[in-house]
């Protein structure tokens, strides 16, 4: 009957067609819960792609809409497209793991409007040489990241790398997340080494910080702060000492000595000797000795030689000589400590000039050496001869830390004292303003002692970045979230193209393009004469 | 199983004994290959990326030129409601031209490795990244040929299906791209960029293999198998 027959139509589309639903709806169902069920396997050499766990939770901690203006100018060297490529990539992987995040790209020099906008952001223009039509080209451009969060924002200015873009990335994200940035302070008024450009008329080869500072800076405040009026050290997170030439005095001392003791962390940066008229040495006295060894950690006054060195170039009349230099001790990684990240993946750290240092630990703090030199190194107390020309010859070699990590809870240099009086000599009284000093810690603070200050200054961190690198994550390690540490040290390698001929490289197409598919259409062939042969 | 082994063994001979399999592959990898090293040497890195790129773009030709006779060709000799007497079941019929199709697909990016290989001599290759972008790459083609398949089982013309198949995988494609994002409602945009053949593609072509990407193209190909054996199904009634 038609009506069956309709009704058997109906009823087979009906049944068929509830199958068809339900498997959509299966599918749909799955594809949803992937999204936020998933797992992504990095398959690339240097895992390049892979962000660690701390970026991952850091983003998902996100809960309002962060955009990340990339201003990148469209005109590039080679050898920054690739980061332009890089940068694109990161952000996208990223993305994959907040849905918060959106990302723009915009080139600043298409629009005056937009040039403004980077100016005020703090975004500089920089200089590229370009080959164009056979010539180099100065070319300007922009290189550079903003990030913006509830009317916040945090910049990369300058993107010229890949090297830390993760970590750089993921402590902007954070900085820029929460309200809070963290203060790091150098101690000044002991002819410390400077943060900013020289006067004019100073002496030659003064070491300044201001690439260290410019570091800083973008993850910190930086300041300068002076203790000589026996200022209470407040709101400082991280206090650094780098490179005082001149003595502190007692109540300078007790200063440093309460903020550490209230939680403050601190790294010193003490030289054992200065340096004047290019090569001589004068031994570097500063009181810091004293509370150093109260805090754990033995300052000697002399130098260390290692076998591990750089080279030196120096003029002598006409000629120009580069020698092995024992003096500028070049860290070896296996000597420096595997358990804490912040130097176990650095390859190596140059020290010019630099202190042995011996652990002394107290009750109730803990140390690790985090460098030390190889066995074989020896050591120069006074006289100090600094020549390259001279005859090593140590009598003892032996191994000795260069940088010390101390972690607890301290006790006072000054416990039981009244605080000291502000000019020397004056008999200590009780303090006006009523200021008791604390003898114990009232919570735990991290320490570190390097003898040197060198190492540091723009000059050495020109030759050896990773120097930077060790101190940046130094601080960072003292003062953030110790796990972001972890991010840092990754580097992705640009791939070139190794350099071949014109000859070369037409073979290599001739044989891609032509050479496979005209195997194929000979195997063709072959296998149809074989046929016709059978039959 | 083993029916299905020997339909995609049939499947496969019937191919090769034609001229159009070997003019396929020739025209794929000369076309391929041409456009890749245009772009190779002004890059300057050694990545296989360029290629990579260009896959989504080419297989939206190549596999339609694959899958149009597949059943269209069946139904036009009226070999298929033979093929359907035979002890076999819908599904393995299915299958058996889905994987014939795609063990050629693999034939063809298996002839393509010589790039690869050639790239080495030129530098430090990222052969993780090579290995991802070939497993997206087939992940890629599989979904653009169940849809393939699905359509030429609807008709007996294979120019019509050709054409089908082209437009429906360009639609499937393009809705997921900035140019399409752009222009739609800010609400719809995280859908359209879901549904989006080749969204799935970016993350496993720079080497990273996301398990949401595999879960989207097999959802993909297992929605058009499902499809395509229905419409069997309506032959046996």
């Amino acid at each position: 009957m038609f009506l069956k027959d309709i009704q058997k139509k109906l009823h087979n589309f009906s049944q068929a067609g509830m199958l068809f639903l339900s498997l959509l709806l299966i599918l749909v169902l799955v594809n949803v819960l992937s999204l936020r069920h998933f797992t992504r396997v990095d398959l690339t050499q240097e895992r390049q792609y892979t962000i660690s766990d701390i970026s991952k939770q850091i983003l998902a901690r996100i809960d309002d809409v962060l955009t990340v203006k990339v201003y990148f100018s469209k005109d590039l060297p080679p050898n920054l497209r690739s980061v332009t490529q890089y940068v694109k990539d990161i952000l996208e992987e990223y993305q994959a793991y907040t849905a918060q995040m959106r990302v723009e790209f915009i080139d600043p020099l298409s629009d005056p409007a937009l040039q403004e906008e980077v100016e005020k952001l703090g975004i500089p223009q920089v200089q590229f040489n370009i080959l164009k039509k056979d010539k180099f080209e100065i070319q300007n451009g922009y290189l550079g990241l903003a990030f913006f969060f509830e009317g916040r924002h945090e910049i990369l200015p300058f993107v010229e790398n890949t090297d830390n873009l993760e970590y750089q990335i993921t402590s902007a994200i954070q900085k820029v997340g929460t309200q809070q940035t963290k203060t790091v302070a150098f101690l000044s008024g002991h002819s410390e080494v400077s943060l900013y450009d020289l006067p004019f008329g100073a002496e030659e080869g003064t070491p300044t910080y201001i690439a260290a500072r410019r570091a800083l800076e973008q993850n910190y405040d930086v300041r300068s702060i002076s203790v000589k009026n026996g200022e209470e050290i407040v709101d400082v997170d991280t206090l650094i000492i780098g490179g005082p030439k001149e003595g502190l005095k007692e109540r300078e001392l007790f200063e440093i000595d309460q903020f550490v003791l209230k939680g403050g962390n601190a790294i010193f940066l003490v030289d054992p000797i200065t340096l004047f008229l290019g090569i001589q040495a004068q031994a570097n006295t500063t009181n810091l000795d004293r509370l150093l060894e109260n805090l754990g950690v033995k300052l000697s006054a002399a130098l260390v030689l290692d076998v591990s060195n750089e080279t030196l170039t120096f003029q002598s009349g006409f000629m120009q000589f580069i020698v092995p230099y024992p003096f500028l001790v070049k860290t070896v990684k296996d000597f420096h400590s595997k358990e804490v990240p912040v130097v176990s993946k650095i390859e190596s750290v140059v020290f010019p000039w630099v202190a042995p240092l011996e652990l002394s630990l107290k009750e109730g703090v803990s140390g690790q050496i985090l460098i030390q030199t190889t066995p074989k190194a020896w050591k120069m107390t006074a006289p100090y001869n600094l020549s390259p020309q001279q005859d090593f010859a140590p009598s003892v070699r032996a191994q000795y830390p260069l940088a010390i990590f101390l972690r607890g809870r301290f006790q006072s240099l000054f416990s039981g004292q009244t605080p000291p009086a502000l000019d020397e000599g004056q008999e200590s009284t009780d303090d006006p303003n009523g200021r008791v000093g604390i003898s114990e810690s009232v919570e735990e603070s991290s320490v570190v002692v390097i003898g040197d200050s060198d190492f540091l200054s723009d000059r050495f961190i020109e030759r050896y970045p990773d120097n930077l690198t060790f101190f940046l994550n130094l601080v960072d390690y003292l003062t953030l979230d110790e796990t972001l540490i972890d991010i840092r040290a990754k580097t992705v390698s640009s791939r070139p193209i190794r350099e071949i001929s014109e000859g070369e490289k037409t073979k290599l197409r001739v044989l891609n393009i032509l050479g496979v598919p005209f195997l194929v259409v000979a195997l063709g062939i072959g296998r149809y004469v074989v046929r016709k042969r059978r039959k | 199983m083993a029916h299905i082994w020997s339909l995609t063994k049939k499947e496969l001979r019937t191919y090769f004994h034609s001229p159009i399999a070997y003019v396929v592959i020739v025209v794929f990898l000369v076309v391929s290959g041409w456009l890749f090293f245009r772009a190779f040497f002004l890059e300057g890195q050694v990545s296989l990326r360029g290629y990579f790129l260009l896959l989504p773009w080419l297989f939206l030709f190549f596999v339609p030129a694959i899958t149009m006779r597949l059943f269209a060709e069946e139904k036009k000799l009226k070999t298929l409601e033979m093929l359907l007497t035979w002890p076999v079941r819908d599904v393995e019929v299915v299958l058996g031209k889905f994987l014939a199709s795609l063990l050629f697909i693999i034939i063809v990016l298996l002839l393509s490795l010589s790039i690869p290989f050639s790239l080495r001599t030129l530098g430090n290759l990222d052969m993780g990244g090579v290995a991802a972008g070939y497993i997206g790459s087939i992940f890629l083609a599989a979904a653009y040929l169940s849809i393939g398949i699905w359509i030429s089982s609807l008709t007996s013309n294979q120019i019509v299906a050709f054409i089908l198949t082209v437009v429906a995988s360009f639609m499937l494609f393009i809705v997921g791209e900035d140019i399409v994002l752009f222009v739609i409602p800010q609400g719809l945009v995280p859908f359209f960029d879901f549904i989006g053949l080749g969204t799935h593609f970016e993350s496993i072509m720079r080497g990273v293999v996301d398990s949401r990407d595999v879960l989207y193209y097999l959802s993909v190909i297992i929605f058009f198998l499902f499809l395509n054996m229905r419409e069997l199904e309506k032959r046996h009634r």
